[in-house]
């Protein structure tokens, strides 16, 4: 029992460490501008938003905007990888200042931290092997085919709203979700075909069928900060409209993005 | 940032017990199977000098000196190559059993060297064959004589079933980020998360201590 309670005591003064130390909390603009650099996280596994090219340089229209957005408050851009799931808790854990990585503005997301103006709108698309016999969205409806999802993205709540009967398969990044849908492990995927494309070539084998119009565009792709830093929002925000206006944002976009896609620069 | 709020997690407290039961079936399985397998490599072990001895040794130099992470990413990502499409839950007992198996039997195989002559020249006196002197002279003794080595790898099991979230299998931990991700609530979660599987393994420490003095009491 003296070893039970001996730990707990851990347990409970190793909780408080975490919770109220120090490194928990997130940094205002003016802890930024004194840093002189901002933490920017970004996820390298979600081309062409960020990756790692040939040289093992971290690269994508993320890591653009991140150095505009840097450059525009004159620090240093320093960038924190992360996986969808890990967006929102890095920023509510301090982790990072601000975030990218495909975030999509959504009402329940709106609750717990504050975004940007948009940087580019999103659609989905269906995602599928073309034996699996899916010739639209509402053939996944009916929920007899699986569906195979990265966790933490916004198209799992979409498809719980849109089509509550599929069954889903929860992975951790986008390529380990192709591999298992190549591989038999599901029939389909729905997510932006801009992002999940780029792993496509990977399963050579398998001829993928894309079905696009069946949604309208899902969001708003911004930049999440801290609610409580308006005076960040603002600075951001301004930056951006900068960038628009001298043509950089479009810029960015045109580099990274394929222009006949479905993302629109605003 | 932001003060910290218990009640989202609370509200899908059901769900998340509802891994609870999962984690125990999925370390219970590969116990269960990775002890059956590691008897048959420490008896391979115990009775053979060449090939077989060396083979049963290797497994377990192979499978306790790799992340089991990436045994168990072999069983859901290789073995399809081959035709063979296991279940997630299924391919995270196949890889766990695995691992198991190669660390058991380095304890049973312990155990099973710590028997003392005399028992095995007994069970020579009273006719016993080899089969019978194993099962009742040797795993006996050497079961509880490792029983709190196998007890605590059954416990590391219970925690490390964990990794079964990477493949989607919706135990404690996979509840627990399902829940982080439409609550946005992932430290609280993860502090109950972690609340829970302490406890688990507490009432487990509780079950094992209670066992052995069953144990000790037929003996």
């Amino acid at each position: 029992m003296r070893a039970i309670r001996n730990s707990l005591l851990l347990g409970v003064w190793a909780a408080s460490v975490v919770l109220w130390g120090g490194g928990v909390q997130a940094r205002d603009s003016a802890a930024i501008r004194a840093s002189g650099h901002i933490n920017i996280g970004v996820e390298p596994g979600l081309p062409p938003l960020g990756k790692y090219d040939d040289h093992n340089v971290l690269v994508g229209y993320d890591v653009d905007i991140g150095r505009a957005i840097a450059q525009g408050l004159g620090v240093e851009p320093r960038f924190v990888t992360l996986a969808s799931s890990g967006r929102i808790p890095y920023l509510m854990a301090g982790k990072v200042d601000v975030v990218l990585g495909g975030l999509t503005r959504t009402p329940a997301r709106a609750d717990v931290i504050a975004f940007s103006r948009p940087l580019y709108s999103e659609q989905f698309a269906v995602i599928a092997p073309a034996d699996r016999g899916i010739a639209s969205f509402a053939d996944l409806e009916s929920g007899a085919h699986r569906l195979i999802e990265v966790r933490g993205s916004t198209a799992v709540a979409y498809l719980q709203q849109h089509a509550p009967k599929a069954s889903m398969l929860l992975l951790e990044s986008y390529a380990d979700a192709i591999r298992a849908l190549a591989q038999g492990r599901g029939d389909a995927m729905v997510d932006v075909i801009e992002y999940v494309g780029h792993y496509l070539p990977s399963q050579p084998q398998v001829h993928w069928r894309i079905i696009r119009g069946f949604a309208a565009p899902v969001g708003d792709d911004c930049i999440g900060m801290s609610q409580q830093d308006v005076a960040l929002r603002a600075d951001v925000n301004g930056i951006l409209d900068g960038m628009e206006h001298d043509g950089r944002l479009e810029q960015i976009h045109r580099r990274w993005f394929d222009p006949a896609g479905a993302g629109h620069a605003p | 940032m932001t003060g910290l709020d218990f009640n989202p997690v609370f509200a899908h407290l059901p769900f998340l017990l509802g891994g609870v039961g999962v984690t125990i079936l999925i370390a219970t399985l590969a116990f269960a199977f990775g002890l059956s397998l590691a008897v048959a490599l420490a008896i391979l072990r115990f009775e053979n000098q060449g090939a077989w001895r060396r083979l049963s040794r290797s497994y377990s130099t192979a499978l306790t000196n790799t992340p089991q992470l990436s045994q168990i990413f072999a069983v859901f990502y290789c073995l399809p190559l081959i035709g063979l499409m296991v279940s997630p839950f299924l391919s995270v007992v196949i890889g766990m059993t695995l691992n198991a198996a190669a660390y058991l039997a380095d304890i049973l195989g312990a155990g099973m060297a710590r028997v003392p002559p005399v028992y095995h020249e007994v069970a020579l006196t009273l006719g016993l064959n080899r089969r019978q002197t194993y099962l009742r002279v040797i795993l006996p003794y050497a079961g509880r004589a490792m029983f709190p080595a196998l007890a605590n790898h059954f416990q590391i099991m219970i925690l490390g079933s964990a990794m079964a979230s990477i493949f989607g299998v919706e135990d404690l931990t996979g509840r627990a980020y399902d829940i982080g991700s439409t609550t946005f609530r992932i430290l609280e979660v993860m502090l109950v998360t972690g609340g829970l599987y302490a406890l688990l393994s507490f009432a487990l420490t509780g079950v094992f201590a209670l066992f052995r003095r069953t144990m000790e009491r037929m003996v």
